[in-house]
């Protein structure tokens, strides 16, 4: 080694690219979220001359806004409580016992939560149609029907989050337990609940945020009677041009969102303080005693994960002329015009902006999870990185109609007037899908233990090439499936794109919402198809990110 | 051997080096000097700061107050990477997605493919593990592991080896035979070592000089022999004597 090298690095060749890392995507936040979110609330406090409440208490003073309200925190709860309730079955018996084929259960729980909001409607709708295979439950256009599309959205979220913990779970704790003399009951309530509770908490915080501002299935599956405050939005936008009440909404749902995202937070840090004490794990095999989960969670995966997926494509391959592919070659066409292109072409430009929202996501993602991945030692460090990892969450929370209509109305001038651009979408896509990539990287990245940076910059490597010789390689699986949630969400990404999506560009799911609000069977068997179509890019981008990032990694 | 070693110039020195956590003083104004060539230890039982000192004079601490100097040269504000002391843990910190010889030669990348290979080659047989480039870290015992590890700290000939407990994750045997081939190897090299534990026995089998640590303080700095005859307190003598 030459001397030179032992040279001073300049304090600000030191800083500048981490201010670098930091700026940007506080930047791309700040104008791509923080700008509409503000712009929206100030529009429901503002009648164009004046600031004034009285849009937000006419809101909140008609029957018809509580009747919404009411019906939201219904949803979530009970949705919440009926995914807790059959999701932590779902996690031992998927992440605990030793299964025959154990990973392709896993991977079949996980699917339904990538799966794009506007097939598990559809899906639902065609399972539980008076001529369905639940038709006879007459549950088609119910509140259940809606809880139970809730839940199978995200029952993966509680089974992932609470299975990942529990395997980590130290048995010997248990071990202890018994050989003190408590049943395997009371082993179970007092040390592995009790272990569990901060991850079952995350998770549910996590779910009741996904059902508060679900979209895409309660307008496929509401009709007109039930709503949310989010499918209100949209309709006070797109039906009755009442920006302003919709304004109003949009603050009284970032009210729900900022409460239990604060809720979720409190219980996040919690976990992973406790995860750092996870010692040895092991999966046992099946004995009596299990049977009861077992239960639940075939029941559970069998009647609400594969039931729907199955009849949708069962249905889709029914025509007016019998049994058939009909409806797949229909989607080559306009559906007699009322369509400005074909599902195919939609489907393409679904690919593409899917692409470049995934590409910015991962981009943003990575350098806000390098940075919260930091464990600065001075206070001011530490307070400054927690603001950051609040902040990035936020879009998690907030609505992706929000961020949508936000759009709308903010960047709609000059110096930036994207209205007309088609850059918007994967924009917003992006926006909605940032969190999730964050959730995805951190975790691991949180994991790999600091000493490992600090061998390697007394062996003499600069912080480019610790990032990527160490950093980079043990992060590779989760980068990869990072990729794959980004794409996939942005994909199927219904809320904000509904706003945007112009006339001569659809995206898929655009298509397929409009085919299925449309009366005729040619319609629905459409609808149905280009579903299944959407469902099968999902799975595939899924499968594909999954594959990429298994390589076994080689020596040097 | 190593150009670093030969080097003609004054070595390690400490003036008054401080750290602290918070509030907490780990240690405080600690000054003493490493000559080049030569293997200090600093002994001192758990929480008495000698491993938060390793981590100052390696810059993965900053220093409260005092200045590191090499060869005269302050330290303080030249970053960890650019300092060439290499630091060895108490749990071998290999990386773990690499096999044995990619860690070896992770210090080493300037160097050309083949110089690179020989390099490894020579460390490997140094260290007693020929033929186990290919091999896996996960495939590695404990001390296999350590040896890869000292391995990896000389490859790079660095100025000065810092050595935090690298034997203490270890089984008594081992241990204790690890020790005297830890000494001969360091000396081999020519390397400049300082070296943290707090088991006396491997301070003395190893060490030129050692430090006995308490609260942060550096209760006496002398040879192994000086230390026994004539140890400045009660409580130096106590733990010398152990």
């Amino acid at each position: 080694m030459s001397r030179q090298q032992w040279a001073r690095v300049t304090t600000l060749g030191r800083w500048l690219p981490w201010a670098l890392t930091a700026l940007i995507p506080l930047a791309f936040l700040a104008i791509f979220f923080v700008l509409p979110v503000f712009g929206l609330v100030s529009r429901g406090f503002h009648d164009g001359d004046t600031w004034t409440l009285s849009n937000v208490t006419a809101v909140l003073s008609s029957t018809r806004t509580w009747r919404i309200i009411r019906q939201t925190l219904l949803f979530a709860v009970s949705g919440t409580c009926c995914t807790v309730l059959l999701g932590v079955p779902g996690a031992y018996v998927l992440y605990r016992l030793r299964l025959p084929g154990q990973r392709v259960w896993r991977v079949m729980a996980s699917v339904p939560f990538v799966l794009p909001s506007v097939v598990v409607g559809v899906a639902f709708k065609s399972l539980l149609a008076p001529n369905g295979l639940l038709g006879f439950l007459e549950l088609d256009g119910s509140p259940v029907a809606i809880i139970a599309a809730l839940v199978f959205f995200n029952y993966s979220v509680v089974v992932r989050t609470v299975g990942a913990f529990w395997a980590g779970l130290d048995v010997k704790q248990v071990e202890a337990a018994r050989s003190l003399g408590a049943s395997p009951f009371r082993a179970f309530t007092t040390v592995t609940l009790r272990a569990l509770t901060p991850a079952i908490m995350s998770a549910a915080a996590l779910v009741f945020l996904f059902c508060a501002s679900a979209f895409g299935v309660v307008l496929v599956l509401g009709g007109s009677r039930y709503g949310t405050v989010e499918t209100e939005i949209w309709y006070q936008t797109t039906a009755l041009l009442n920006l302003p009440a919709a304004a109003a909404l949009s603050i009284v749902q970032l009210v729900i969102v900022v409460v239990s995202l604060s809720l979720s937070n409190v219980a996040r840090t919690h976990q992973e303080r406790a995860l750092r004490l996870a010692g040895r794990t092991t999966e046992r095999s099946l004995t009596l005693t299990d049977v009861p989960a077992l239960v639940v969670t075939v029941l559970t995966m069998g009647l609400l994960l594969v039931a729907p997926l199955a009849t949708l494509l069962w249905r889709s391959l029914q025509t007016r002329n019998g049994f058939g592919f009909g409806n797949y070659a229909l989607l080559a066409t306009t559906a007699n015009g009322s369509l400005s292109v074909s599902v195919w072409q939609a489907a393409l430009n679904s690919l593409l902006t899917g692409a470049v929202a995934m590409l910015l996501a991962v981009t943003l993602g990575a350098a806000v999870s390098y940075l919260l991945s930091r464990r600065p030692t001075s206070i001011w460090g530490h307070a400054l990185l927690r603001s950051l990892d609040s902040a990035f969450m936020l879009p998690l929370g907030v609505s992706a109609v929000t961020v949508g209509f936000g759009f709308l109305i903010t960047l709609n001038r000059p110096p930036l007037d994207l209205r007309t651009s088609w850059v918007l979408i994967p924009i917003a896509q992006a926006i909605v899908a940032l969190p999730l990539v964050v959730r995805t990287l951190l975790p691991t990245w949180r994991a790999i233990d600091p000493k490992l940076w600090e061998a390697a910059a007394t062996l003499g490597a600069t912080e480019g090439r610790i990032l990527r010789t160490i950093d980079l390689p043990l992060l590779l699986r989760s980068l990869g499936l990072a990729v794959g949630f980004a794409f996939a969400t942005s994909l199927g990404e219904f809320g904000a794109t509904s706003f945007l999506s112009r006339p001569d560009r659809p995206t898929l799911p655009v298509v397929v919402y409009k085919l299925i609000s449309r009366p005729g069977v040619d319609n629905l068997g459409m609808a149905l198809a280009a579903a299944v179509v959407l469902a099968l890019l999902t799975g595939v981008v899924m499968a594909v990110a999954e594959l990429l990032s298994k390589g076994e990694e080689s020596g040097w | 051997m190593s150009e670093t070693g030969l080097s003609q110039g004054t070595g390690l020195e400490l003036r008054s080096v401080s750290v602290c956590y918070g509030d907490a003083n780990a240690v405080s104004q600690v000054s003493f000097q490493v000559s080049p060539g030569e293997i200090v230890a600093l002994l001192g039982a758990s929480g008495s700061g000698k491993s938060s000192l390793l981590r100052g004079v390696a810059g993965l601490e900053p220093l409260a107050a005092g200045q590191v100097l090499w060869d005269g040269q302050d330290l303080v504000k030249t970053p960890t990477h650019l300092r060439g002391f290499v630091l060895m843990f108490q749990d071998s910190q290999l990386f773990p997605h690499l096999n044995v010889s990619g860690n070896i030669a992770y210090g080493i990348n300037r160097l050309p493919t083949a110089a690179r290979q020989a390099r490894v080659n020579e460390l490997l047989a140094l260290v007693g593990l020929p033929g186990y480039g290919k091999r896996r870290i996960a495939e590695l015992s404990g001390g296999q592991a350590q040896r890869v590890a000292l391995a990896r700290s000389l490859a790079p000939n660095p100025r000065m080896l810092l050595l935090d407990e690298p034997l203490s994750s270890l089984d008594r045997g081992l241990r204790e035979r690890l020790v005297a081939e830890l000494g001969t190897i360091i000396r081999s090299s020519g390397t400049a070592a300082i070296y943290v534990t707090h088991d006396q026995s491997e301070a003395f089998t190893l060490a030129d000089r050692v430090g006995v640590l308490q609260d942060g303080q550096l209760l006496q700095f002398a040879t192994p022999d000086e230390l026994r005859r004539h140890p400045a307190s009660d409580y130096v003598a106590e733990f010398v004597h152990a």
